[in-house]
């Protein structure tokens, strides 16, 4: 390890880690990959340029061979504070990837709809992986900020990307009950451009013989589902609806139910491609 | 006294194409069809009657009997939500508008300027007129318009409602307002 001590930053909290014990520290650094702030990197200008700075978080293992539970805490910890200094950002429950030209896709729904799966399918296909739980994007521009978190796997994804199970060495194979946490760069997928905005918004639904089915939905009903898949809307500056509206009526707005994650990705990277 | 329903005030709402959002902490909703049409008419603070009357004749071909089951348990189910709230009825003066024939200004933003159309007067309101102005003529309640006056100016008489009152009708008579 370097002896500068890696920075991170989540949606604006940046933070480093204490290491007050190095082999943790090592691995929840490895884990917390997708959020390093490069060196020489400044300031946050955005979102969360309010946010406190220089704080360093504690890791400690209790008991002591229970690394899986400290880091699955830290990375709670880490979601919490990213969000509250997010506040007054449009912030979604959506995974989401981009194309090179900053064209994103976001898959919104509540947990269990696919939205990790789908989005680490999508950057096998070349997409860049830019969250797989919190879209935050201003509410103004629309500007999409990347929360480059640790993607949540569960158990249920294995047989779809089984390079990513517990197995391989990049991951952290941690105790998390059915699901366990995947370092960013285990993905293999590019760097995401420095701008990016949305322009397809996909809610996903997983269910065992769904084939799989589209529907273009309207700007009202996708404001609708994408305020009710949103988080802190009383926060959002010049209040919700007219974000939820811009975002409805700027990128198309899909239904998808499918029952075959690879197909699903490979319609849905389609349907990007064709974004206006 | 005949209830009127008028959004709660901790609602947001915003027509996106042809649906209505609601927000109010932390929830959103969605109003489609009928809803959208009721919804829009709350703004003139209906009673139940007055809102299965303005209902029935947007739609004529639809049975009024259950047009009005369907309006009483929508305003119902809206009050529940605490999206709609219900008030007193309120005098016609809380709802008036400007006709057509009526032109106005407020160049200094507190100065209102109106002109009849029809025989091409001007005239400059008071002070005080021009505070109530203002503020009916963007559907504020009288209540509101009262209060309101109460912490602009601290020099008001008692009877300030009433006088508020006589200075809508009399804006009425004159056909300034209707």
């Amino acid at each position: 390890m370097s002896a500068t001590p890696a920075r991170f930053d989540a949606l604006g909290f940046r933070f480093e880690l204490r290491r007050d014990e190095p082999a943790l520290a090592d691995e929840a650094e490895r884990l917390l990959a997708g959020l390093l702030v490069p060196d020489g990197s400044g300031e946050p200008d955005e979102p969360g340029d309010r946010a406190a700075e220089g704080r360093q978080l504690t890791l400690t293992a209790d008991p002591p061979e229970r690394h899986d539970a400290a880091l699955a805490a830290l990375v709670g910890t880490i979601n919490m504070a990213a969000i509250a200094a997010a506040a007054g950002r449009l912030l979604l429950h959506a995974g989401a990837v981009a194309d090179s030209r900053g064209r994103a896709a976001l898959l919104c729904g509540p947990s269990g709809s696919g939205k990790s799966t789908l989005t680490t399918l999508l950057t096998r296909r070349g997409l860049s992986y830019l969250t797989d739980e919190t879209v935050c994007l201003d509410p103004g521009s629309l500007r999409l900020t990347p929360y480059r978190k640790p993607l949540s796997i569960k158990a249920g994804s294995a047989a779809v990307l089984p390079e990513l199970t517990p197995a391989d060495d990049l991951l952290h194979a941690g105790d998390f009950g059915e699901m366990w946490l995947v370092p960013a760069p285990a993905l293999s997928a590019p760097e995401p451009p420095a701008v990016v905005f949305p322009d397809l918004v996909v809610f996903p639904t997983y269910a065992a013989g769904a084939g799989l089915t589209e529907e273009d939905l309207s700007a009202g009903e996708a404001a609708y589902l994408l305020g009710t898949n949103a988080s802190h809307l009383g926060a959002v500056s010049g209040g919700p609806l007219p974000a939820l509206a811009r975002l409805a009526r700027r990128a198309r707005c899909v239904r998808l139910r499918f029952d075959d994650g690879p197909r699903a990705a490979a319609r849905v990277a389609a349907m990007l491609e064709s974004a206006a | 006294m005949t209830a009127r329903f008028r959004p709660a005030e901790a609602v947001q709402s915003l027509e996106v194409d042809a649906d209505v959002l609601l927000y109010r902490p932390d929830e959103i909703h969605r109003l489609t069809g009928s809803g959208v049409a009721i919804w829009r008419l709350l703004d003139r603070a209906p009673t139940r009657e007055e809102l299965v009357r303005a209902l029935t004749e947007q739609h004529p071909d639809t049975a009024s009997d259950a047009l009005a089951t369907e309006v009483h348990a929508f305003l119902d189910d809206l009050v529940g939500r605490e999206l709609v709230a219900t008030g007193p009825d309120e005098p016609p003066a809380a709802r008036v508008s400007v006709p057509d024939h009526v032109a106005w200004t407020a160049p200094d933003g507190a100065t209102v300027v109106v002109a009849d159309l029809r025989t091409g007067e001007r005239r400059s309101l008071s002070p005080t007129a021009s505070s109530v102005w203002l503020a009916v003529v963007t559907g504020e309640p009288m209540d509101r318009v009262v209060a309101r006056m109460r912490e602009d100016y601290t020099d008001l008489p008692e009877d300030v409602e009433a006088q508020v009152g006589s200075l809508v009708a009399h804006l009425l008579d004159e056909g300034l307002l209707a």
